[in-house]
């Protein structure tokens, strides 16, 4: 359908017109099923870049912004190869978090490796993987459930097993 | 931060009062990162950009004659955006935006806030706005996303409004191929 106001649509949404030419615009889009199609997409368009909401950094980033930029020693005569150095702030703040994010994961990894399991138990060949992990996992809970029970035992005071019993 | 307490810190920043110019950044740092991520899709090239916008304000800011502090701000990254991105044009470069794009869609809620689908949508309208030419990008993220008027998104563009206005136009007819091929629910969004 070609209506004379589906060109000006647009220029409604973008509240480039005057306010009786956008009164005549929303009176037509009542009554024009078409029109109102085209203005309802167009405004979905805009909706849906207006709900991203950008992931910032922390409030710290913010607060020291203005020293990393350089600018109080630009004021003072020394901003020549600032616009270098805060390039160089930059890659320093991103590479610190990269370096941080690397450590944990070595830090991670070495937890992981050093460990060391009290028992090491043989996979039974004739079961399958999942009883062979079901079956390890039980007898390492019953063995260190024994041992923790020693412990508790040996640990304990004679009023302690009287309040037991 | 109203205009009236942005004048005052520019007045005293001009005055030799360095800490009011770090008030600034704090005030207006988040919107001026939020535009630039949104045009490079890149943390990284987001942080230089924002570094050097504030710098670039420092040093000029006797140039800045009135009007809102954030749209004058927002001038001067966009230009900065513009000759960055002009320097990583290349496709590897759009790649890489790419997949930052990704990361806006994310935004500041976690995968229990959002459903599969509409972050499937909003990483495919994120793409999508990423692969648009930089000037269409800057119009529909600076009217749609930062609510700026046409006039100024003109201002910050230093263009005609009737320039912005093709922009968007432009914008909007490319980006409404991926919510062609959605079936969202915009009720859910703006849930």
């Amino acid at each position: 359908m070609n209506c004379p106001v589906r060109e000006r649509i647009e220029e409604y949404l973008d509240g480039a017109l005057e306010a009786e030419a956008a009164r005549g615009v929303r009176t037509h889009l009542d009554k024009c099923e078409s029109c109102r199609a085209l203005y309802n997409e167009l405004e979905k368009i805009d909706t849906l870049v207006g709900a991203w909401q950008v992931e910032l950094p922390g409030d710290e980033y913010f607060r020291s912004l203005a020293a990393r930029t350089g600018a109080e020693k630009a004021a003072g005569g020394a901003g020549s190869g600032s616009a270098r150095a805060l390039r160089c702030a930059g890659r320093l703040f991103w590479g610190a978090m990269e370096a941080a994010a690397a450590a944990i994961i070595v830090l991670a990894a070495w937890a992981l490796l050093s460990y060391e399991a009290p028992v090491r138990l043989a996979a039974d060949e004739n079961k399958s993987p999942v009883d062979n992990i079901y079956s390890t996992t039980m007898t390492r809970y019953e063995l260190f459930s024994a041992n923790e029970f020693e412990k508790g035992v040996a640990g304990m005071r004679f009023s302690d097993i009287e309040e037991e019993i | 931060m109203d205009q009236a307490d942005a004048d005052r810190l520019v007045a005293r920043v001009k005055a030799g009062d360095r800490t009011a110019f770090g008030q600034i950044v704090e005030a207006f740092g988040r919107r001026i990162y939020s535009f630039v991520f949104r045009m490079t899709g890149r943390h990284e090239l987001a942080d230089e950009i924002v570094q050097e916008t504030f710098l670039r304000a420092f040093r000029n800011l006797d140039r800045y004659g009135g009007g809102r502090l954030i749209s004058w701000l927002n001038g001067i990254a966009y230009n900065i955006c513009l000759d960055t991105l002009k320097s990583a044009s290349s496709r590897t470069e759009r790649e890489k935006r790419f997949a930052g794009a990704r990361d806006i869609a994310r935004g500041g809620k976690n995968d229990v806030e959002w459903t599969v689908l509409k972050r499937d949508l909003m990483e495919r309208v994120a793409a999508a706005v990423g692969e648009l030419p930089e000037r269409q990008r800057a119009a529909i993220v600076l009217f749609a996303a930062e609510g700026f008027s046409i006039r100024e998104v003109a201002q910050i563009m230093n263009c005609s409004e009737g320039a912005v206005m093709s922009h968007l136009h432009r914008a909007r007819r490319k980006l409404k191929t991926v919510l062609s091929e959605s079936e969202i629910n915009m009720e859910e969004i703006s849930e």
